[in-house]
């Protein structure tokens, strides 16, 4: 690096002594230097491949997927299920969020636990378990043929519309997380006002509640669509046995499909029309945020009157009870007796329940046990790296105001913002061949993962600790500057402490994602270095049905004690 | 300090899930003589065998050699190729040993000079067809594709691999994926250029609402739950089902099954020779050729036992896999394959 050939780009105002401002200085290009060559440089890698042929610039892969007609279909697969899911879930979210909120529903804090849970389910794992449930010969089909002596199955799975549901299900805790909190703080006597009217419950929830908290659902239905336009889990369980194909799993077939001549520049040319789709979803997202204020919501504390349901109040009672047996229950159960059944095809009887899946998971899958240790350890160390950077990176953006923070924070968010898929595809391509001078290749290594999950997840810990920053008043580190503490130990003794709490939701909300990701680690696994989505993946794709539901529901269990443990210990502040 | 307590909590119960998961690698202390002659070290294995029956496989072998660490990464033949030419390019290839289903690979590589030629003790009584291109790869134990059916949906047991186009099993007969499964793969290069079969039999195969799953091991769970009736699939496979109670069983077609070869050969490039020509030593040995039988195989030692439920292979056809048609048609076998089953609808 140069250096200080010219005047620190990143520093604005005076307020630190030569040798502090050195220090920012040499920190500041050390986060660069590893953001630019973590993100940027993969990035930008993956731009010039796409325009790379046979070694030459070109703009074949284009031509190859463009005039290619399954390309054009698999774009309105996408859009499709990915459209019609956002609607599903940000209606089902906001109704939810709408009963709990702003009724009085009975038994409220047992709901507010309940419609949570699906969020903690990983997405491939809840399509997995609803092919035990509506596959061709799932329980309920199964339950259905036996019922009406027909032969035919009542709904299957597979396909678009089995990908709609199965979205919608594992989604909707986005819209109802995102609008539960506006409709607690709305102000009551707007819809007082509408009963007053003579309008009825649904009509005061239609008119005049969403209308009120309309940027916030914007806001959570553009973050659900971007999602699941990224997701690859549910269209490579439904999908694959239905021929259905979406622009996540058609990149992935291409990058396996070695038999193609160039077959990782086509899909990183494939991959330009979702990073599009992204892109533009972010900046829509980003304008949704700053021309609508929050202007109608009340700031003042008011206790809100609740929406009276009267005899309403049963059927609502009855949709959530539905909702959590249809996203919950039913899917985990299914799960369960799967993984007891002794052997595919034999009738659910007493006889046929056995513990053998769980004896073959524990002692006759070695890469079950290495996946547990891989998972943690690439979740812990990815979360741990993230905070710290996360520290650092935050500090200078919102305390120092560096100049080009915006650039910085679009540079992080990219590659959560883009699809895990291409992440991935970023990785292979920038990582396969050997790193020069040290000529080392992170292919093939635990590294290549930890560095995905690092730069997939580094945005939750910038945003966390953002926010810390941005609460808390600069006085308290002016203060302590005034009494002659240099710039670390400020950040040590002042800085540190006060972002604590957020420091630790930022870890937590990497180290969640981290522990059951499968989209990046699909395509960057190797041995010895399998992960607890690849092996459930693997297994599933393998055709071991009862081994993939004992380690599936195994999976459940760790993330739902790990949930339950953190909202004890911090009473409710971190966890779902 | 909440936060703290949390951590605290956290780590304990990260330790406690690493000590109960991680097996401490307990070098057994064997006397010094067996020790000395014996290869140890770790090879790594890329296979497109089941994953269970590997397993138990490697257990087996490291009773007899107790030293050596065989880290396997499976999947369908196509991934693990996949892999392979991604490593090709990465100018590093993890691999020690290959076993998978795709004999025109093999020789592919061979002609790359990627293979080591051995041949492996205990497989001289083994008939020289099943040593291909001067030992550098061979055979283990049989394979064949089959048509298998689920007991409580076929009254009537099939005979042919017509019976797959029968209408009144439209829409519950499946087959593996050419693309995934390289026995599957093979199957389809050997019949498009049979006149008996051709690219018609796999239009009528569609006609007939074929449901085409990855690999054989989703194909012989999904006959096994009914959710097949009839379908394309290794015979090992279809044998271990029924052996497991499952309600399966499986016919060997008038048109003679296909004989899949899965060769397994070591490369070049190892830098452990010893111990993964020990690894293919052992699969020529009674204990192995009998775990292979007990897993449903038919074994390749001569005079070695026959699986429950196996048929006498002196007395049925079998068709031989066309690599020559393979070899100078690959790509296109694989593209009409992904045109008439894999493209998107």
């Amino acid at each position: 690096m140069a250096e200080a050939t010219r005047r620190p780009p990143f520093l604005t105002r005076s307020r630190f002594t030569n040798s502090g401002r050195k220090l920012i200085y040499l920190i500041g290009g050390l986060i660069f230097a590893l953001l630019a060559a973590l993100i940027l440089y993969p990035s930008l890698n993956l731009v010039l491949n796409s325009f790379l042929a046979d070694g030459r610039l070109s703009l074949a892969n284009y031509a190859d997927f463009l005039t290619d007609t399954s390309t054009y279909v698999v774009l309105y697969n996408s859009l499709f299920v990915s459209l019609l899911g956002t609607l599903g879930a940000t209606a089902l979210g906001l109704f939810i969020a709408w009963l709990i909120a702003r009724t009085d529903v009975p038994f409220k804090s047992f709901w507010r636990a309940i419609v949570i849970v699906p969020y903690l389910i990983p997405p491939f794992i809840g399509a997995i378990a609803w092919s035990y449930l509506l596959g061709p010969v799932g329980y309920i089909n199964k339950l259905y043929m036996a019922l009406s002596g027909n032969s035919d199955p009542l709904f299957v799975i597979y396909g678009k519309w089995g990908i709609i549901l199965v979205m919608i299900l594992y989604s909707y805790p986005i819209a109802y997380m995102i609008s539960l909190g506006p409709l607690e703080k709305m102000n009551p006597t707007l819809e007082e006002a509408g009963r007053m009217s003579g309008a009825g419950i649904l009509r005061v929830m239609r008119d005049i509640s969403i209308p009120l908290v309309g940027p916030s659902i914007w806001g959570g239905a553009l973050l659900i669509f971007m999602s699941l336009m990224a997701n690859f889990g549910i269209p490579a369980v439904l999908g694959f046995p239905a021929r259905f194909f979406v622009l996540t799993t058609k990149i992935y077939l291409t990058i396996l499909n070695f038999d193609k001549a160039n077959n990782l520049q086509v899909a990183a040319a494939l991959s330009m029309t979702l990073v599009v789709v992204a892109v533009i979803a972010m900046q829509i997202q980003r304008k949704v945020q700053q021309g609508r204020s929050y202007a109608i919501l009340s700031g003042k504390e008011s206790q809100p009157q609740l929406v009276q349901l009267g005899k309403l109040k049963y059927a609502a009672l009855g949709f959530l009870t539905i909702v959590f047996i249809v996203t919950v229950l039913a899917p985990l159960l299914a799960i369960l007796l799967t993984s007891l059944t002794r052997a595919t095809g034999v009738p659910l009887t007493w006889e046929n329940l056995s513990l053998r899946h769980y004896e073959d998971l524990i002692f006759n899958v070695p890469k079950v046990r290495r996946a547990l240790i891989n998972s943690t350890l690439l979740a812990v160390l990815s979360a741990t790296t993230i905070v710290f950077i996360s520290m650092v990176i935050s500090y200078l953006l919102i305390r120092i105001k560096i100049r080009g923070g915006q650039m910085i924070e679009t540079l992080i968010l990219l590659p959560y913002a883009i699809p895990g898929t291409i992440v991935a595809l970023a990785m292979i391509l920038a990582f396969l061949k050997p790193l020069p001078i040290i000529n080392y290749s992170l292919y093939n290594t635990f590294w290549i993962l930890y560095v995905a999950y690092l730069t997939r997840f580094l945005t939750f810990g910038v945003r966390s600790i953002n926010a810390a920053f941005e609460q808390l008043h600069v006085s308290l580190e002016e203060a302590a500057r005034i009494s002659g503490a240099d710039v670390v130990t400020t950040f040590k003794d002042i800085v540190v402490p006060l972002v604590r709490t957020n420091v630790f939701a930022g870890w937590f909300l990497a180290f969640m994602p981290a522990f059951t990701e499968l989209t990046l680690s699909i395509l960057l696994f190797s041995v010895n270095n399998e992960t607890l989505g690849v092996v459930v993946f693997g297994l599933h794709q393998e055709g071991k049905v009862n081994l993939t539901a004992a380690l599936a529901l195994l999976i459940i269990i760790i993330v739902l004690i790990l949930n339950i443990v953190t909202r004890r210990v911090t009473r409710g502040r971190l966890g779902f | 300090m909440k936060t703290m307590k949390y951590l605290l909590t956290l780590s304990i119960f990260i330790a406690l899930l690493l000590a109960g998961c991680a097996e401490v690698p307990v070098q057994e202390a064997t006397d010094a003589g067996e020790a000395s002659d014996q290869p140890t070290g770790t090879i790594t294995l890329y296979t497109s065998e089941s994953e269970d029956n590997v397993n138990k496989m490697v257990a087996d072998f490291n009773e007899q050699v107790p030293g050596v660490q065989v880290d396997i990464f499976r999947s369908g033949t196509g991934e693990v190729i996949a892999k392979l030419q991604a490593e090709m390019e990465a100018g590093e290839v993890q691999a020690d040993v290959i076993w998978f289903a795709d004999i025109d690979f093999f020789a592919n590589l061979a002609a790359q000079e990627m293979l080591m030629s051995y041949q492996p003790a205990g497989s001289d009584i083994v008939p020289d067809e099943y040593h291909y291109n001067n030992n550098q790869y061979q055979e283990v134990r049989l394979i064949f594709n089959v048509v298998a059916y689920n007991t409580n949906l076929v009254s009537e047991p099939p005979t042919s691999w017509k019976d797959l186009t029968n209408p009144e099993y439209a829409g519950k007969v499946g087959m593996p994926s050419a693309l995934y499964s390289g026995a599957a793969f093979n199957q389809v290069g050997t019949f498009v250029n049979n006149p008996e079969f051709g690219w018609d039999f796999y239009d009528q195969l569609n006609d007939n609402g074929i449901v085409v799953e990855q690999g054989n091991g989703a194909v012989a769970e999904k006959l096994a739950t009914g959710e097949f009736a009839l379908v394309q699939v290794v015979d090992f496979m279809a044998r271990s089902k029924k052996n497991e109670g499952s309600p399966v069983d499986h016919i060997w077609p008038v048109e003679g099954a296909l004989l899949v070869p899965t060769p397994i050969g070591i490369l070049n490039n190892t830098d452990n020779p010893e111990a993964a020509q020990a690894f293919i030593d052992y699969m020529y040995t009674d204990s192995a050729q009998s775990l292979f039988v007990e897993q449903g195989y038919i074994g390749v030692v001569p005079g070695g036992p026959i699986p429950e439920g196996a048929p006498d292979l002196d007395s049925l056809k079998a068709l031989t896999v066309d690599t020559e048609y393979i070899s100078a048609n690959r790509d296109e076998i694989r593209s009409t394959f992904e045109e008439k089953f894999g493209a998107p609808q």
